[in-house]
């Protein structure tokens, strides 16, 4: 912990070399984050981006009264949910239904790797992306999603069945194409 | 459906709760970007110091005109033997094209020319009065600055010359008859030299490591020095007096030798050194050093050298063939950078006899022109990339000695040995090896013709 104050103390001395060590502790955990939320790699290096410059810009408002990483998560989502209403202008939800054909490379009948559940999520329309990483990876409620998002708990109810639907629709696919293949 | 659901959400959770993936370099180098720089160590607009290296220029200029403008390096012709009552000299200067009067403790004519009024200054004779033929002939009436009249000076006397535009003065000092011809008299100009120099140098950087960074302090081992070279034309304004100003427009290049490379994936987060492995090296494209980090152009060329860490003769297998004449011991990439540098120098001259020997002292303004990273050295070199992250403009101190040799009244010869040192890093922005200035050591050869 002591450690972690020095390098926050440096940080807010703008010490470059510890706003690195600070980014060199959370990139890698925040990066996981990032690419839950986003719809691509390069959209979750953006938000890493803008997340890690914002923890440093506000890192003086940290009051230690919760975990540092909790609090630097904290924005990586908010970042990816500016991101998603920066993007939500010019595009509908409906608009990203399209998507049929899933890929799933290297997948395990019993578990399916890692990359092809990012994959499976990253494919999710932006606004079931956001509802299912809340409702099941974050833990939180449909009252506390729909104030995040402003949309109805409905709408957030909504929006985690029908992610919840096409995610296993897309795996179930990919195994009966697999128990064929075999 | 339901227990599917769970299932599903699960799984999810389980595989995400504690993700992590590294990103990739770009990200840091974005967000080190967009920082606020720290306000002590501001940076300071490249445009100031352009504006403060042509300000010291002009002023520099400036100073040196009107000091050769208004100084008189007088010549004593005479002094006055103690019949006169005064304990004067007779004098002439090699700007004022006349004879003074001045008193024998102040020959070297300082408080002539600054008219310190404590000063005896008989007499400004200059051409046009001695001409006028007014004193002609006479014992010229010499008087001192109150304007009271003193002593008489010895005569004066003008013979007319035909073909010469001014009188020759015959002056008669007792049993002594000096003749001073103002035509033969050489008004001293300051003088120019245009030159050309080359020196073959020895280029390195020094390197401050700071032990709070990531990165290990082993570098030292990795890379090295490199012979290049520095040539370039000079303009030198120079005076009777010790003092002389250069400057001129010089092409430099400087770099280093990297031995030992290994290719990052993630440069954030290894040393150089740390990888001696093919481990961590999927998606490999940056190498990083202390002047920068290098990209290859070729990104086929990433994985070849990641394959082989650095041992050369595995390039080959990208295609690389004519690298493989090369020897083992001179696998490495040489990072090379080259510079448009507008140096202003002043010089000190110490010794004049024969040889003329200078100190030199200066700074110079170094514009980044090239920028290469090679494989190997020599004729069977390279280039496979560039180094990214540089600074654009940088300042150089310059420090040295030159010895002059004379070979007709025109024409000198130069030896300078000269010692270059960067104000700042090559790198612009953070770097992850602590604060690497480069220097050089060079002797230059030139030859000067002086107009």
């Amino acid at each position: 912990m002591e450690v972690l104050k020095k390098i926050v103390k440096g940080c807010l001395r703008q010490n470059k070399a510890d706003q690195h060590r600070l980014y060199t502790l959370f990139s890698q955990k925040m990066y996981g984050v990032c690419l839950r939320y986003a719809g691509n790699y390069h959209e979750a290096q953006d938000i890493l981006q803008e997340g890690f410059l914002k923890v440093f810009e506000k890192l003086h408002s940290f009051k230690w009264q919760g975990s540092l990483e909790g609090w630097i998560k904290r924005i990586m989502i908010h970042s990816a949910i500016e991101k998603y209403r920066e993007r939500i202008y010019f595009l509908s939800v409906e608009d990203f239904r399209s998507h049929q054909g899933v890929y799933l490379e290297n997948q395990a009948p019993e578990k399916i790797a890692l990359d092809d559940l990012l994959n499976l999520i990253q494919m999710l329309p932006d606004q079931y992306r956001m509802v299912f990483n809340m409702a099941i990876i974050e833990g939180l409620n449909h009252k506390e999603i729909s104030e995040i998002l402003s949309i109805s708990e409905s709408t957030s109810r909504s929006n985690l069945s029908r992610a919840r639907s096409l995610l296993q629709e897309w795996i179930l696919n990919e195994e009966r194409i697999l128990e064929k293949a075999i | 459906m339901k227990a599917d659901f769970f299932r599903l959400d699960d799984e999810f959770r389980e595989a995400f709760e504690n993700f992590k993936a590294r990103p990739p370099a770009s990200v840091w180098y974005g967000i080190v970007d967009e920082l606020p720089v720290n306000t002590s160590r501001r940076k300071i607009p490249q445009v100031w110091f352009i504006a403060a290296g042509f300000a010291l220029l002009i002023a520099s200029s400036i100073s040196l005109w009107v000091y050769t403008g208004s100084h008189v390096e007088l010549q004593e012709i005479a002094t006055l033997p103690p019949d006169y009552g005064h304990n004067n000299t007779i004098l002439t200067g090699n700007k004022t094209d006349s004879l003074l009067l001045a008193d024998a403790n102040d020959k070297d004519g300082t408080n002539i020319e600054k008219n310190n009024p404590s000063v005896k200054v008989a007499q400004r004779l200059s051409k046009e009065i001695l001409s006028s033929g007014n004193i002609s002939g006479s014992p010229a009436i010499v008087s001192s600055l109150e304007g009271q009249v003193e002593t008489v000076l010895p005569s004066i006397v003008f013979e007319e010359i035909p073909e010469k535009a001014t009188p020759v003065a015959k002056i008669q000092i007792a049993e002594q008859s000096i003749v001073f011809d103002f035509d033969q008299q050489e008004v001293v100009r300051p003088r120019i030299d245009l030159g050309g120099h080359f020196a073959m140098q020895y280029s390195f950087r020094s390197m401050s490591h700071d032990p709070s960074l990531l990165t290990s302090s082993s570098l030292p081992g990795v890379e090295n020095r490199l012979m290049t070279f520095d040539a370039g034309i000079s303009l030198t304004l120079s005076t009777r007096s010790r003092l002389s100003l250069q400057t001129g427009i010089n092409y430099s290049t400087m770099g280093q030798f990297v031995n030992s490379i290994d290719v990052l994936s993630n440069p954030d987060l290894v040393s150089l050194l740390a990888l001696n492995s093919n481990k961590l090296l999927d998606n490999a494209q940056t190498i990083l050093t202390s002047h920068g980090f290098i990209r290859f152009d070729n990104p086929g060329m990433s994985s070849a050298i990641n394959e082989s860490t650095g041992a050369l003769t595995s390039l080959n297998a990208a295609g690389l063939g004519q690298l493989s004449q090369l020897e083992l011991h001179d696998y490495g990439f040489m990072q090379m950078f080259s510079f448009i540098e507008v140096p202003l120098v002043a010089r000190f001259r110490m010794l004049d006899h024969g040889l003329h020997m200078h100190m030199k002292g200066g700074v110079s303004a170094s514009y980044l022109v090239g920028n290469n990273v090679f494989a190997g050295q020599g004729n069977l070199r390279q280039s496979i990339g560039q180094t990214f992250g540089l600074r654009k403009l940088n300042f150089e101190g310059i420090a040295g000695v030159v010895m002059e040799v004379p070979i007709t009244r025109n024409i000198s010869l130069q030896l300078e040995p000269t010692v270059q040192f960067f104000f700042f890093p090559m790198i612009d922005g953070f770097t992850y090896f602590g604060r690497s200035v480069p220097y050089s050591f060079s002797l230059f050869t030139g030859i000067t013709y002086g107009f």
